[in-house]
Parts: structure tokens; sequence; C-alpha cells
């Protein structure tokens, strides 16, 4: 084992100074380390796209990286989606409103890859949606609630 | 007494109430769960499907940084106990088998028998530190011939899976009484062999679980992500040799179990030995490569099907021979599932012969265990299949040879099929004419000749189902028999907690169990909530599977709602001045002579002894068993529809119309996100998914990189509608319905995409319908070379 290395990590406009080994990935670093276990793990592969975070407003697989390779930089995870007096985001609320969600274990990071896709293309059409979604990986809904969750998210974000 | 509603919740459909914690990211799911002074377990799996473990070294790992203990099979001994063959697998017909059923191994001791099967743990202060030293053990094996498929595995000489028995686990034989006759009897004969792959379940979240054994007071609690809290519980206790009163069981968050997770898994018993050998919490979270290697798989089935019918296309008689992989292990009730797969095979048809042969078989694979729809998708494929071939060869188009066979909505209720089922209620008729208007059948049919003309190929694929639910009933042997569990109480303030011995994990009970409980109590489902999954607050359960949560889950919570009830209406009478019987309660409101008493009155003031009646206990806590008589039966007709590009083999699944009847649907948003969901999965199973095995039994298709998991651009558009015809089972009127879609998606699907191909000629492709089995299927029927 390597030394540790000293890393910042902004998350959800909270500064976190860590040592970590080279070899931590950043999911483990929020997970693990920072306790925030909202991200999930569903693959070792980076096919699944359960632990999708924003990096400085970019959807990212935090398994596919190293939490040195964050180093001073801003992640957003679902913990921050909310309003800070709690209310829900609207892309939370379109996915309760259209049942955008069963088991709830890739929800966070069918949500963050949702905000990245909506900051991008605040109107995208119904493949262009599917076509997002291509590396997030949902076994209970089929998908097509997800679908329908992001499409009335655009709506009310663009109303 | 008299009640009338305010406006009934079943049959709404609020927004769900488990969401919000979800949607926050402040789900619990196992490996989310942190406890001081946790260390890490690491499990080191065999590389080969078939081998003597000749040593093991673990000398360099112990002397690893932060290693604790490693643990082989020869730790593995009593008082713990490997987990005992279920009873009905012990008894389970097999005249050639008197070594009875082997127990599942926890660790590989002396030689492991597949791929991934346990042969050490390394426990380590940190994760990183186990898996590390888990690297530096040293196992020599001596590789032994595998037994790679059950055909081979049957043969004389083939390698022995289980050192002291055959490998064929179950051979179960059942006929009518005239088959043969009939046969000889019939002008058309069809005869095809299908292959069912072997799948995998694919949870979204792999199993974790911590276990902790207290020494101080001999007490073990386990959270673990599994279907059934108490069952783990159960099944925990037995292989520990300790008492269940020393241990709390507890399913928190579950991301998916689809059947897998059901039952006991391996790694949370060896979790528990090394907690109590070590006095610590042990945690352990599978990788996505583990979980195929050792999560359950499912489906493996090849089936020789042969049915008889006349020259309209009447069905008179099947004959299935039906061959299983079990893999190595026999997990829960898996030997005989083919039982129950193999009878379905007459499906919603009238069919009067029937003669089943079963072949349950163990081979040096990963066991395989239960997944959605358990053993009926494959059985309903065989005859959904060779409808399909049999309308084609006699030229009736496929919706009237269905139309013709089918069972009649007079034949019901309690239809008993040759197999021995007992169809509850139903309209078969119905729900495939309603498919056939949703889906706008004979315009497709038009648009499908239209598109022949300009060189393209539309296909439509029909598929008529049957799937049970609401397990398990006391029709059946007394082991099957498994009610559910449920406790109403309601708080002095009026609130109402539901404790329920189900399971949920994605399906929605939080609300539906609060819906049924609100039209019988008449509060908001807002002042309701669900505690469930924890042995230390839920008294009894058995758990999520078998589309049992809201038959038998749910008939308990209305069951423990009307005796809540029957109790403030006892009290309501008494504060009234009037007999139970004149009591009416209105939107919420006990009235009896000309004054009332609220609900919320009645909650409070039932606690003051000076206003009971005599002998009335306080407090308003009941629960309640439901015990089913009968399984129910939920079905369906769908309708795929497909483009196929015969250059490239690709298949554009582009519509599938699901026409469901659940009987009563509590919630109908839920109940299609279910049938959304599990019509996914099986055009995974018909299109994408297949479990791959090399010549040495090592499995090929171990990753999300290599086993194709559906994602959205895979997938058509859903469209969903009910019919329902209340199940005469039960109160509710309720028939399950979760693993219905994932058994009529598949053939719907692959009808479609045969159906596109009849041009040239091509009869059946075998699942996965990938473009290059479409496409070597096109080649080989225009070289005459038919499949």
């Amino acid at each position: 084992m390597a030394d540790s290395i000293p890393v910042t990590l902004t998350i959800n406009d909270t500064e976190y100074n860590l040592d970590v080994e080279p070899r931590l990935l950043l999911v483990h670093a929020i997970r693990d380390v920072i306790g925030l276990t909202g991200t999930h793990v569903g693959c070792d592969t980076s096919q699944c796209g359960s632990c999708t975070v924003l990096l400085n407003g970019e959807a990212v697989k935090s398994c596919s990286m190293l939490a040195v390779q964050a180093d001073g930089q801003q992640i957003e995870t679902v913990e921050g989606l909310a309003a800070a007096d709690g209310t829900l985001h609207p892309i939370q609320q379109a996915f309760a409103e259209k049942h955008g969600l069963q088991c709830g274990f890739c929800t966070p990071g069918m949500l963050m890859l949702s905000k990245a896709l909506l900051n991008e293309n605040p109107n995208p059409s119904k493949d262009e949606i599917k076509h997002a979604l291509a590396g997030n990986m949902c076994r209970c809904t089929g998908y097509q609630n997800i679908v329908l969750a992001i499409e009335f998210a655009a709506g009310q974000l663009s109303r | 007494m008299t009640t009338s509603s305010p406006p009934r919740q079943i049959g709404q459909s609020p927004r769900r109430k488990e969401d919000d914690r979800l949607l926050r990211g402040q789900g619990a799911f196992s490996d989310d769960i942190n406890i001081p002074g946790t260390v890490w377990a690491h499990f080191v799996r065999s590389p080969h499907a078939h081998a003597r473990i000749l040593n093991i070294d673990f000398s360099a790992a112990m002397a690893h940084p932060g290693v604790l203990r490693v643990l082989t099979g020869a730790d593995v001994h009593p008082p713990y106990h490997p987990i005992p063959p279920v009873l009905a697998v012990r008894d389970a017909e097999n005249r050639d088998n008197e070594a009875g059923a082997p127990a599942f191994t926890l660790i590989a001791r002396d030689k492991a028998k597949y791929a991934g099967e346990i042969v050490a743990i390394v426990v380590a202060e940190t994760r990183e530190a186990a898996r590390d030293a888990a690297d530096l053990l040293m196992v020599r094996y001596e590789p032994l011939p595998v037994a790679n498929s059950p055909e081979q595995a049957m043969e004389p000489g083939a390698p022995r899976v289980h050192d002291e028995r055959s490998n064929e686990q179950v051979r179960w034989l059942k006929s009518t009484e005239n088959v043969s006759s009939t046969f000889e009897d019939s002008e058309i004969i069809l005869r095809h062999d299908f292959v069912n792959q072997r799948i995998h379940a694919v949870p979204m979240e792999p199993r974790a679980g911590i276990a902790h054994w207290d020494p101080a007071t001999q007490f073990l609690t386990i959270w673990a992500s599994i279907q059934g809290a108490h069952e783990l519980r159960t099944q925990m206790a037995e292989v520990l040799g300790i008492s269940p009163d020393q241990i709390r069981s507890v399913a928190p968050d579950v991301g998916g179990g689809f059947g897998a997770k059901h039952g006991g898994e391996v790694e949370y018993f060896l979790l528990a030995i090394a907690s109590m050998e070590l006095g610590l919490p042990v945690k352990w979270a599978a990788s996505r490569t583990e979980e195929f290697l050792s999560l359950s798989h499912a489906r493996g089935k090849t089936s020789e099907f042969e049915v008889a019918a006349d020259r309209d296309g009447r069905v008179k008689a099947l004959r299935l021979r039906h061959t299983t992989d079990l893999g190595a292990f026999p997990k829960g009730a898996t030997p005989i599932v083919a039982q129950t797969s193999a009878i379905i095979a007459t499906g919603v048809y009238g069919i009067r012969e029937a003669a089943f042969e079963v072949h349950s078989v163990y081979t040096n694979h990963t066991p395989e265990g239960a997944y959605r729809g358990y053993g009926r998708p494959e059985g309903i494929n065989l005859i959904e299949r060779a409808m399909d071939m049999l309308a084609r060869d006699l030229d009736i188009d496929p919706a009237e040879i269905r139309r013709r066979n089918m069972i009649q909505p007079e034949e019901f209720p309690y239809y008993r099929t040759p197999g021995g089922d007992i169809y509850d209620s139903g309209n078969y008729p119905e729900a495939l004419e309603r498919a056939l208007e949703v889906s706008g059948y004979e315009g497709l049919r038009e648009r499908q000749r239209e598109m022949r003309a300009d060189g393209k190929y539309l296909g439509i694929g029909l598929a008529s189902w049957v799937k049970t639910g609401g397990f398990g009933p006391s029709s059946l042997d007394p082991s099957s028999s498994m009610p559910e569990w449920a406790r109403v109480k309601v708080s002095p303030a009026g609130a109402v907690t539901i404790y329920t011995g189900s399971s949920p994990h994605g399906q929605g009970n939080y609300t539906t169990y609060a819906q049924v409980a609100a039209d019988t109590l008449h509060v908001s489902i807002d002042d309701i909530s669900v505690t469930h999954g924890d042995t230390a607050t839920v008294t009894y359960g058995m758990g999520t599977f078998a589309s049992r949560n809201m038959v038998v889950g749910g008939m308990a919570v209305l069951q423990a709602s009307q005796k809540i009830l029957d109790k403030m209406t006892r009290f309501a009478g008494h504060a009234l001045g009037s007999d139970p019987d004149g009591v009416d309660f209105t939107d919420s409101v006990f009235n009896a002579n000309g004054s009332s008493i609220t609900f919320r009155e009645v909650a409070a003031r039932i606690n003051q002894v000076l206003e009971r009646p005599p002998g009335m206990e306080m407090g308003l806590d009941e629960s309640s068993f439901y015990q089913p008589t009968h399984l129910t039966f939920n079905y369906g007709t769908y309708v795929a529809v497909v483009e196929v590009d015969p250059e490239t083999g690709d298949v554009d699944l582009q519509q599938l119309f699901c026409v469901d009847d659940q009987g009563v649907v509590v919630h109908p948003v839920i109940v299609e996100g279910q049938v959304h969901g599990g019509a996914a999965q099986g055009i995974g199973q018909a299109l994408y998914e297949d479990i791959v095995y090399d010549e040495n039994g090592q499995l090929l298709s171990g990753s999300l990189m290599d086993y194709a998991l559906p994602t959205a651009e895979m997938m058509p558009e859903f469209i969903s509608e009910f019919i329902e015809t209340p199940s005469p089972t039960n109160p509710l009127g309720v028939k399950g319905m979760g693993e219905g879609p994932t058994t009529g998606a598949p053939p719907a699907v692959v009808n479609a995409v045969v159906d596109a191909l009849a041009p040239f000629n091509v009869r059946d492709i075998a699942m996965p319908l990938t473009p290059e089995r479409v496409w070597r299927a096109i080649q080989d029927a225009q070289n005459g070379d038919q499949s």
C-alpha cells in the first residue's frame, strides 16, 4: 500500500479534507470515508450507473475514477438535490409523480444523470432520454416511467 | 354494524409512501449500514468448476497487516451445520436416489463443486486488507472432469457432483389416463425440442450483510439483503445450532430480489460464523462478479415437447420431458420447481390429456434458485411457442387457434388442469379479444402484408399465459402451507401502524397495505405507517415471493384491520348505548341512537378504564394470520410487435401490449409498474440475456460487460390494460401479479420474431434472439436446414 495522499473534495457545498490511499475510488471516498451512502455501487465494470454523481456539473460514474482525481473539484450527490428547506428537487418530484422508482437502488444515479442531462438539454425527446440512460441500469421499472419522469421534470423545470 | 365507506382507497393510485427517503438518498440498504468496530470479510472462491482441494496455505495471508482470521472448510464443523434440504425436496420422487438430497454446503472442504464456490474466508480490519490478503492465499487444486449440462450429467459414468450420490435428484412422472391413445388417434402431431436458457435475476443491489454476534448476551444480529428476515432467522438457527430466540434478523431496504434473494445464502451464514468466532461485527458487500458466480441462477431447462391436435387446431393432448439444470446444490425447493413448471404447460387451454416426465439434475454450475416466475415461464413458453407452430402448420391465425382452445369462462371457478393445478377464476377469451383490440391486431396484420411487399419484416407475436400467485395454500401439501401475519395497532392519537411479515423491496406495499387498512378504518393513508423486515418488531413472517404480498400479506392486513374495527365498534356501541349491531360507521364516525363518536375519540377513550365495557381490554392492537386455501392464477394476453432486419438479424421490438387480469387492482400505477418491469425482464430473456459456460464449466457471462442486461434503448413502448375478474379465493379479490409479465413476455416476443421471418421459413430460434442467432436462423432456413 502506498502512502496516503491528502485530497480536498467539495461535496454538496461542504468541503472535506481527507487522507486517502491512491487507489481509493471516488465512490468509496463518498460512501465509506465521508458517509454519504445515497450513492450506490451496483457493478464492478462501470455499466450500471448506480454510482453516478455530478463532477463540476457533469455526470460521472464515481466507481470509475479515483478520489485523488477529484481533488479540488465540486461534487454533487443525491443528498444535495433537495433544497435547503427539504423541498424535493423537481426531478425528485417527477420520479415520485411518475412512479419512476420501485426498489430505489438505482434511483440516486438516475436522478443525478437526469440533472446532468437536463442541464445540457432542457427539452430532450424520448429517444434522447433513452440514449442518455444508456449507462444507467434499472431492473425494476422497464425504464418507461423513468423516461416519463424525466420528460415531466423537463416540463416542470422549463416553466 | 353497517358501514359506508369514504372514497375507497383500493383502486386509487396515491403517491407511494416509500419514495421520499429513497429519492433523498436516505434509503438504508445493507451496505449502507455501519456499526462501530465492524471488520470485513472477503470470500475466496474456487476458480474451478470441479476440483479436489489438496491444500490451503494461508500463512502469507495471515501475515498481511490487518488480517484477523482466515476460515476454511476445516473450521466450519459442528456445532455449525450445512443448510439442510427443504422437506419437499427430501421427499421428492426419484427411484434411483436412495441417498436423499444433499445439504447445501456452506464452504467447500474436500472438493469444490462449481466455479465460485467458497473455499475460504479472510477477515480483516478493512475491506481493502481482506481483499489484498485473499490474493495471498495459496490453494492447491486438482481439477476434475466436469458435469457441464444435465444431459451429460445423466449419462452413465458422468462425473458425480456429489461423490456419494447420482446426479439426478428428481425423476418425476405424471400422466392422465389416455395420453397414448389420444396421440395415436390424432391427425396432427407436433414435436419440438426447446431450450429455456439459464439466466440471472440481477437485482441492482448486490448482496451485502453484517453479522454481529455479541458474546456477552449470546445474541446474533444480522442485516442482510434478503426477501424475508424471518426465514433467514429460522435457517440461521438451524445452521448455527442456536435458538431462533438468540437471533435478530433484519432485511433493511433491499434493492430488488426477484426471487434470487429468497432464502438464506451461504455468505450470510458464514458471516455469522466469522462473527461468532471473532466476537466482532463482520461485514461483506458482494461485487457484481460475485453475484454472477454465486447468487442463484434460474430457468435452465431443456424440453422435448409434443402436442396432439385435430385438423382444426384443437389440441387434445401433450407430452413433455422436462430436464432442469440444478447446478451444484439444491437451493430451497428448486429441485421440484421443474414439476410446477411442467404441469402449467397446458396453459390457458382446455387440454385434457397430458403426460409429464421431469428430471432435475446436479451439474458443476452455480446453483439454481427462484427467479420471477419460478418455473412457470418455462412451461408457458412451450405451449405458447407450440401454438404458433401449430397455427402455421394448419394455416390458422395465431389468435384464432388460441380462441379455439381456451378454457371458457363458464368452466370457472376452480378449473382443474390435467397436471393438478386449480385455476381459480378468469375470462381468458376476454383477455385475448381485448389484447387484439388494444393492439389493433387486424390492422397490424394488414401493415405486415404491406411491409412485406416492400421487403420489410414486421412480426406480431401473441402469448396467452397464466401464472400462479398467493403462495402457499393449505390445499397443497402441508409443507407448502405458508400463511402471512399482520398486526395493526392504533395509537391513542389515532395513528395506525401496520406490521407485516411480508418483506417488500420495491413492490410498493408500504402504500398498498396502507390502502387496505384505510378502506377498513376510514383513515387517511398519511396516518398509516408500515413496519416490516425486522424480527425484533415483526413477530411472524414468511416474506416476499411467489406473487403473495397482496394476496396473503394484504389479506392478513385486512383481517387485522377488521379486528380493530370490530373492537372499536363494540366500544362505540357501549359509549353510544347501543348494541354493536346497531352501530353505523361512516366517514370515520361511529353513529348510533342519534349520537356519534369519532374514530379518534374511540382511539383515545378506549384507554380509559371507566369508559370501556366490562371485560374489554384497553388498547387497539390486533394481529392476524391469513392462511390461503387455494393458489390464485393471474393471466393475460400479450401482443408484441417487432421489425426484423434480415440483413443484420437485428430485432427492433417496438411495442408490447399487455392485457392482464390480476383480480382487483389495488393501485393501478404500481401494478402497471410491475407489468413494465416484469415484461422488461421477460424481454431480457427473449432477446438479450444468457448465462454461458465454457466447456470447462467456467462462467463466461460473469459481469455486466458480458451479460446483456437491458438498458432503456432496448425497451419497447409498453401499453398496459387490465381486466378484473375478482379471485373467489379471498375477500380482497386479488390474485397477485408480479410474475405474470415475466411469463408472458418471452413467448410473445419470440413468436413475433418468428412471425416476422415466416417468409424465410424460420420455424424457431432459441432464446436469446441475438442478431447473430436471428441471422443464422435465416441463413439455415434459406439453405433448407429447418431449425
